[in-house]
């Protein structure tokens, strides 16, 4: 066994240490129907499917609205806003469409159309993110060459990025088929998912076990479908390019207007909890305490992915090891968080580093789907190149891998931080008391105070924007220093 | 030559480092000293800044000559899972936070002591609740449906009227598989009707709900959101709006069958390391004082009698609650649960019963 398998190894070991531990404290067994196992699977992958489907299609075309702003700042901007159901608890984003979808359709087609609003926009950012990094000055020549839109779409602009689309489908229906609170809530009762039995079985039977075991089947089903998929083939862009030439209205209209129908359900909300000033006020010192924290859980959880996409990077993602992070779903979130609890050192700094380790596992190969795998594979010749001129593994990654794949290394990280700030299941289980806003958000949803609770997401927001762009801009700065 | 950026960014990790460093210690401070550390698990909203918890912690503080620490978990499921792991190596003294649901599985899963207060002066509605010698209520409400006043031209009155076309996807109510108050409507309209009546009307009701929520929390976020007219809850839900918000707009209804009620109750492990003092807190919970704030800050009854007395929670109580009778307590076992809820989820897929 060579060093590079050992490290590989090391890598899988990681990532797959829930399970190991779920498997050593409960022993796997199922207590279940196969009518319900069968109606269970069939909601979470219908659900998924067609939610993944129509927020890759809005997505897309949002990302041509969005090319369509000059400003970079007031890009960026809206980029921020189109990630914002993306963290918010979902109470405010069933509120929001509950607002302009009246009568609401429950059942699958509610799923879909909650689903879509939460992922349309960061589907927007991924692929505005993919066509910048694929077609690179492809859309300046065919703009420049007189090229019809309709002719670069046909020939170019979808032959060069099915893939992208897949990956991140993909990506977006295993978000789907995990989801838990959207398919109780939207699908009118008749949401029954993977995710939902898993809970019952830890919530109502104790029975840890058969949760596992759920759990495990969800990611074989997840493995079985990402086993065979394609391998992106990302060409980055090392220059400058104007996306401008693809810009679409329209696009940028269905943007604001989705915006717009989420922010008037949310700013009334956030209106209100401003006229109770004197709670926050009161709780002033412990919410000071709980922006801190959740500003360091965030860059925590982005530092440790960007070491571990790096890793990753080092480790070849080839052979059994790529399809093994193609494939591979990390078991539940409350499952993971146990994995992780069960480790020990619950208390003191345990919880502070546990969480971003967690949100890291949950999402490395998630990201690696979306498309860290295209990343890395787009600098397959000049490895090659290299290789062939006599360049060292160490010298290959310092001056030909590292330098080129730190912009995309952080805004993935951003990505994982920006949910991490978000996040409450998960520190609910692993920590042993509020630590974050958004932890404190939920718990005063819990306690009749939805106005107050609005305030505080909209701080979250905040949080999770300057730690994104922290990240963003971490990553242009490291670019330049080691491109040098 | 150092740039502003590097100043930036080197202040930035000392700041961090600072911040880790200080959480660590009062972390410490806080529990590990082992010195008379009583270790509480509980739910966060009783944890929280706004909940009992804090208040009852600094008046035991002041006279146990120890510390309380609180270790949250998210339901009773995780508590009971948190505590299979650390009961070993740190202990567990109480937890509090379950419901009559929940005592199957706590009794199943852990030895508990035996607790006897049999001589305190309990509500009525109470009494039956300590008829297991392991669990003492802290707290109970009662759940039935709460409106705005004006949203609706007729109140129901009675668990048939939900039928009415004027409710028809107006009702935000839980799941029950997953919330309590979910399970309590449930086991309502069943313990009301009868297995197979009550969910022909179930059935009948699937129409009528707006929404079924993974918690009590998203279901009365929605109603409070204007986006339900009706949503099941505690009676003393109004009296939040009414004390903390100054609104009056929300109302409580009373229905001719009898309503349900949840218990919240608490337990001393039996490896508890600090049981004196968990009993001392047990006590403190439900003295006079202890009841009030958890009255005050959970707006649930207190068990102890005379507590709400001249409180608006005697009003409530005496309007809607007095001349009724509630449904009698009850420990489910946990085959009743599964059953009730295989049924209902059978419903739900569309399969016959």
């Amino acid at each position: 066994m060579t060093n590079l398998d050992r490290f590989r190894l090391g890598l899988v070991a990681f990532l797959t240490f829930p399970f190991l531990i779920l498997i050593f404290f409960f022993r796997f067994h199922l207590d279940l129907s196969g009518a319900e196992l069968w109606w269970a699977l069939k909601n979470s992958f219908l659900q998924s499917f067609l939610s993944a489907f129509f927020a890759v299609l809005v997505g897309f075309f949002v990302a041509l609205g969005l090319f369509g702003i000059k400003k970079k700042w007031l890009r960026a901007i809206f980029e921020l806003l189109a990630l914002l159901p993306n963290f918010l608890p979902a109470l405010f984003i069933l509120v929001a469409i509950f607002n302009f979808v009246d009568p609401f359709p429950s059942g699958i087609l509610g799923i879909v159309i909650v689903h879509t609003f939460i992922y349309f926009g960061l589907a927007a950012v991924l692929i505005g993110n993919q066509i910048e990094n694929r077609l690179g000055g492809l859309v300046e020549q065919a703009w420049i060459d007189g090229v019809s839109k309709f002719s670069f779409y046909i020939h170019v602009f979808f032959p060069m990025m099915k893939k992208e689309f897949l990956g991140l489908f993909l990506f977006l229906f295993i978000m789907c088929f995990t989801s838990f609170s959207v398919p109780l809530v939207a699908g009118g009762g008749r949401g029954t998912t993977m995710e939902v039995l898993i809970y019952e079985k830890m919530r109502l039977s104790t029975d840890w076990g058969a949760a596992v075991f759920l759990s495990f089947l969800q990611s074989a089903i997840v493995l079985g479908i990402s086993w065979y998929s394609y391998r992106g083939q990302t060409a980055l862009s090392l220059h400058q390019v104007s996306f401008f030439w693809l810009r679409s209205r329209l696009g940028l209209l269905l943007f604001i207007c989705l915006l717009t129908a989420f922010c008037l359900g949310y700013t009334q909300g956030l209106i209100d909890g401003l006229s109770q000033m004197n709670f926050f006020y009161e709780l002033r010192f412990a919410l000071l305490k709980q922006f801190f924290g959740s500003l360091v859980l965030g860059l925590l959880a982005g530092a440790l992915t960007f070491v571990l996409l790096f890793c990753v990077v080092w480790a070849r993602p080839q052979d059994w090891f790529g399809k093994f992070l193609r494939s591979y779903l990390a078991p539940s979130t409350a499952l993971t968080g146990f994995a992780f609890l069960a480790l020990g050192m619950n208390y003191g700094l345990g919880p502070w580093i546990k969480i971003p380790l967690a949100f890291v596992l949950l999402s490395m190969t998630n990201l690696f789907r979306m498309s860290w795998e295209s990343s890395i594979q787009s600098l397959e010749s000049q490895r090659t190149m290299a290789q062939v001129l006599g360049a060292d593994a160490w010298a290959i990654f310092r001056f030909v891998e590292f330098p080129q794949l730190i912009g995309r290394a952080s805004f993935l990280s951003g990505l994982v931080a920006l949910w991490t700030v978000g996040d409450f299941a998960v520190s609910r289980i692993l920590a042993s008391k509020d630590i974050s806003l958004a932890m404190m958000t939920e718990t005063l949803l819990s306690s009749y105070r939805i106005s107050q609770a609005s305030v505080l997401s909209f701080f979250v927001f905040l949080v999770g924007a300057l730690v994104f762009i922290f990240f963003i801009g971490a990553g242009r700065v490291l670019s330049r220093k080691f491109s040098l | 030559m150092v740039s502003v950026r590097h100043v930036v960014i080197y202040l930035l990790l000392v700041y961090l480092v600072l911040f880790l460093a200080v959480l660590n210690r009062q972390q410490k401070k806080e529990g590990f000293d082992d010195v008379n550390t009583v270790r509480i698990f509980a739910y966060s909203s009783f944890t929280t800044l706004t909940g009992p918890g804090p208040k009852l912690k600094e008046l035991f503080e002041k006279t146990c000559n120890c510390r309380l620490e609180f270790v949250e978990g998210n339901d009773a499921g995780m508590l009971l899972q948190r505590l299979k792991l650390e009961s070993e190596s740190l202990g567990a003294d109480l937890v509090v936070g379950f419901d009559q649901y929940d005592l199957q599985n706590a009794l199943t899963e852990y030895k508990w002591r035996k607790l006897d207060f049999s001589n305190l002066n309990l509500e009525p509605e109470v009494k039956p609740a300590l008829a297991n010698s392991y669990f003492v209520p802290y707290d109970w409400g009662v759940l039935s449906f709460i409106t705005r006043k004006g949203d609706l031209k007729t109140l129901p009155t009675k668990l048939d009227d939900l039928l009415n076309s004027e409710y028809t996807r107006k009702i935000a109510l839980q799941d029950p598989r997953s919330s309590s108050p979910g399970m309590q409507f449930l086991f309502w309209v069943i313990r009301t009707k009868g297995e197979e009546e009550g969910f022909r009307f179930i059935q009948k009701m699937f129409d009528q709900v707006h929404s079924y929520s993974p918690s009590w929390s998203m279901a009365y976020g929605l109603f409070q959101k204007k986006k339900a007219s009706l949503v099941y809850s505690y009676l003393t839900s109004p009296l939040y709006h009414e004390l903390v918000e100054k609104e009056t707009d929300y109302q409580a209804l009373s229905f001719m069958e009898p309503l349900t009620v949840q218990y919240e109750f608490l337990g001393i492990p039996d490896f508890c390391k600090q049981c004196a003092l968990a009993e001392q807190f047990v006590n403190l919970m439900l003295s006079p004082e202890g009841q009030k704030i958890i009255m005050e800050s959970n707006f649930m009854f207190p068990v102890l009698k005379d507590v709400r007395k001249g409180t608006p929670f005697q009003t409530v109580n005496d309007q809607l609650i007095r001349d009724k009778n509630l449904l009698p307590f009850e420990i489910p076992s946990n085959t009743d649960i599964e059953r009730l809820l295989k049924r209902w989820s059978e419903l739900r897929r569309g399969e016959k019963n």
